[in-house]
């Protein structure tokens, strides 16, 4: 079976702007002047990874290893300044909820904006729309505008809104738990569900324990590079002997 | 097919005085097989209540109309319209023949002049015809108006430019075709498929633009509706003491320029800022960055559709019929769409690496407010600047509505292609520096 997800040596590379230029003006008078200096730098290097269909995959790596980065060139946010990326589904990115609100609209039409911003049909969200409702316990306040929410009634629609639509590839950027402690219980539940549901699934997180416990199969980033890709276990006994010596 | 021309000499000069008996003869050359009214202006030096001014115009075609007026009833310096009952037929290129004859006890003179000042550059008035007093021949010619219209009976361009955008629609066609035959993406396939695939996305942040824009005030989309009616109110407050003499039926010319121009603006601005004001979903989701920009000109055109409403009951307050041309009007919401929509990918790509560009931006839409001729009159603009001033997209557009709206008629063929050129061109140059640098907007945001 061909792999859902094929990342072949993807270099990403930013421009450091040594002189900041934000205005016309300024851009004219530091090209003028011949000051227009950038330094490279490479966030991912020569990365090749490879994604079957159901796997969970761990990603695991200091702060500043690429992780976020190679989930931003995955899901098409950052075009790669070379390789290739190829993805053969949907993909849901959990990256920060809510990013999608606008907060003057109610909660109930901020479920189909944001439903459509992940690529889902009206349809679709019609027809999940009492189940989202009734996950994130809002009851009659889904009719008001969201700014009148308190954070916590926002993250609890967000939630519910990312994890209810069964995306084909689910993007997570470190395990999310929102709300009060029962929310929190019922969110976590609700990720573990959809990760052993057979959705591939991308996972970052800092917490090696919750590597261990959900990833069929891991991966260990240093400075841009793959230092490690094989099955959960090995990959972070490594990763784990390299942290703590 | 008609074409409603508008001519004018710029009065330059006073002639030399008349009085009783005098007969002032003027021959001209103009672009119109029918007229119906000559504006004239004189310089009243005396008259008495029964003192008239007689004006005689002829054709070729020994048609000829005679209409009869006090000169207590001219409006001392400004432009007459001297209207000929039934209208005078001839024929474009032959001459027409002006008589006017005072008859009473007055003293009176005419302007005359020696430049013309066309409303439009397809049409003219020729400066050669002869000016005579009681036969002695003068200077210049007499400062008038003509107001005619010509049937465009088998329109020489016509045939000819349909053809040539009928074929390149084909070849285009072709090579859209054969490049999908070899597996390769082709942009109109392409077009197609985003709108076919994020229709919902595009309808969702259409309706939240809309829904948002409203959302807290009291009289709501009524405001699309009043915001129009009021612009016109003040607009022609200032300006109906300025040109309302050169123009006929000044409050829906305004008022038509205002809405047309007030949506280039709004959409202009909303879709500048389109990719910046998503940076927070542009770094977090992937969809084709084009729906941002396209949604806020498509949200802006339901306005531009409501404010047609408000011009409708105007048109019909004063006195101008609705007329089989209206049916045009999705012609001139097409045109404007697609510049918009070209500015807008334009202005927001720049914007998202150039901050500043709001600001010009804003100075550069007043400017160019002012370039197009919504509360004045385009005859102001000197001859020798014409040519550059048609350049102008929003000229022809407006010119087109007006025309469709004021006159009653579809615009000439070549009006169709200008607008065609100034809307289309905009939208490819748009699109083709959008899709050079949208790879870079998740790195600036």
């Amino acid at each position: 079976m061909d792999p859902i997800i094929r990342v072949s040596h993807v270099d990403m590379k930013f421009h450091m702007n040594m002189t900041r230029t934000n205005s016309l003006k300024e851009w004219f008078v530091q090209k003028a002047r011949g000051k227009l200096r950038y330094e490279d730098f490479y966030a991912l290097k020569d990365v090749s990874l490879e994604v079957e269909r159901g796997e969970v995959v761990g990603i695991v790596g200091q702060n500043g290893s690429g992780k976020s980065t190679l989930l931003k060139v995955i899901s098409g946010i950052y075009k790669p300044s070379a390789g290739e990326v190829v993805s053969a589904g949907r993909i849901a990115p959990m990256l920060e909820l809510g990013s999608g609100f606008d907060y003057e609209l109610s909660g109930e039409e901020n479920v189909f904006l944001n439903g459509a911003i992940l690529g889902f049909e009206e349809s679709f969200l019609k027809a999940k729309y009492q189940e989202i409702l009734e996950f994130s316990e809002l009851g009659d306040f889904i009719h008001q505008p969201i700014k009148t929410y308190s954070s916590g009634m926002v993250m609890r629609l967000a939630f519910s809104v990312a994890t209810l639509i069964e995306p084909e590839i689910l993007i997570v950027d470190e395990i999310l738990a929102v709300g009060d402690q029962h929310f929190q219980k019922k969110s976590l539940d609700r990720m573990m569900q959809l990760m052993s549901s057979g959705t591939t699934v991308l996972l970052v997180s800092h917490s090696i324990e919750q590597i261990r416990q959900l990833s069929t199969h891991c991966i260990w980033l240093d400075h841009g590079h793959v230092m490690m890709d094989g099955p959960t276990k090995d990959v972070c006994d490594a990763y784990d002997t390299y942290m703590n010596t | 097919m008609t074409a409603i021309s508008k001519e004018t000499v710029k009065p330059g000069f006073l002639m030399e005085e008349l009085s009783d008996g005098s007969l002032v003869q003027q021959t001209f050359h103009a672009d119109v097989d029918t007229i119906n009214q000559i504006s004239v202006q004189p310089y009243i030096l005396e008259t008495d209540d029964a003192a008239q001014i007689r004006f005689t115009l002829a054709s070729k075609l020994g048609k000829e109309s005679t209409t009869t007026q006090r000169i207590a009833d001219l409006k001392n310096g400004e432009e007459n319209a001297i209207v000929f009952s039934p209208s005078v037929e001839g024929k474009v290129e032959d001459e027409w023949t002006l008589t006017a004859e005072v008859t009473g006890k007055a003293r009176l003179s005419l302007y005359a002049g020696d430049s013309v000042s066309t409303a439009r550059f397809d049409v003219r008035v020729q400066t050669d015809g002869v000016l005579s007093i009681d036969g002695r021949e003068q200077n210049g010619v007499l400062s008038m108006t003509v107001k005619g219209t010509r049937s465009l009976k088998g329109t020489r361009l016509f045939w000819p430019v349909a053809l040539v955008l009928l074929v390149l629609c084909l070849l285009f066609l072709f090579l859209e075709m054969s490049r999908m035959r070899n597996g390769r993406r082709s942009i109109l396939f392409y077009v197609g498929e985003v709108f076919r695939r994020y229709r919902y996305l595009i309808k969702m942040l259409v309706q939240r633009d809309f829904k948002v824009k409203y959302k807290a005030s009291v009289l709501g989309v009524f405001w699309s509706f009043l915001n129009p009616l009021l612009m016109t109110g003040v607009y022609h407050f200032v300006f109906s003491n300025l040109f309302r003499s050169n123009i006929d039926n000044f409050v829906v010319y305004l008022m038509s320029g205002i809405i047309l121009f007030n949506y280039f603006s709004e959409a202009t601005n909303l879709g500048m800022m389109s990719i910046v004001g998503n940076s927070s979903l542009i770094t977090k989701v992937y969809v084709p960055k084009y729906i941002y920009p396209v949604s806020r000109v498509l949200s802006s055109a339901i306005n531009l559709v409501i404010s047609f409403i408000p011009l409708f009951i105007i048109m019909a307050l004063t006195g101008v019929p609705l007329r089989k041309s209206i049916l045009l009007l999705p012609f001139v919401v097409i045109f404007l769409i697609c510049l918009s929509t070209g500015m807008s990918l334009l202005l927001s790509s720049m914007h998202v690496f150039f901050r500043d560009t709001q600001f010009l931006w804003s100075i550069l839409v007043t400017i160019w407010n002012f370039l197009t001729p919504i509360f004045y009159p385009e005859s102001i603009i000197p001859a020798a600047f014409l040519k550059y001033y048609h350049m102008n997209p929003m000229y022809q557009i407006c010119y087109f509505a007006r025309t469709i709206i004021l006159n009653g008629v579809s615009p000439t063929p070549i009006t169709y292609l200008y607008c065609f050129v100034a809307s289309f061109l905009p939208l490819i140059v748009g699109l083709l520096i959008f899709r050079k640098s949208q790879d870079k907007f998740a790195l600036y945001l």
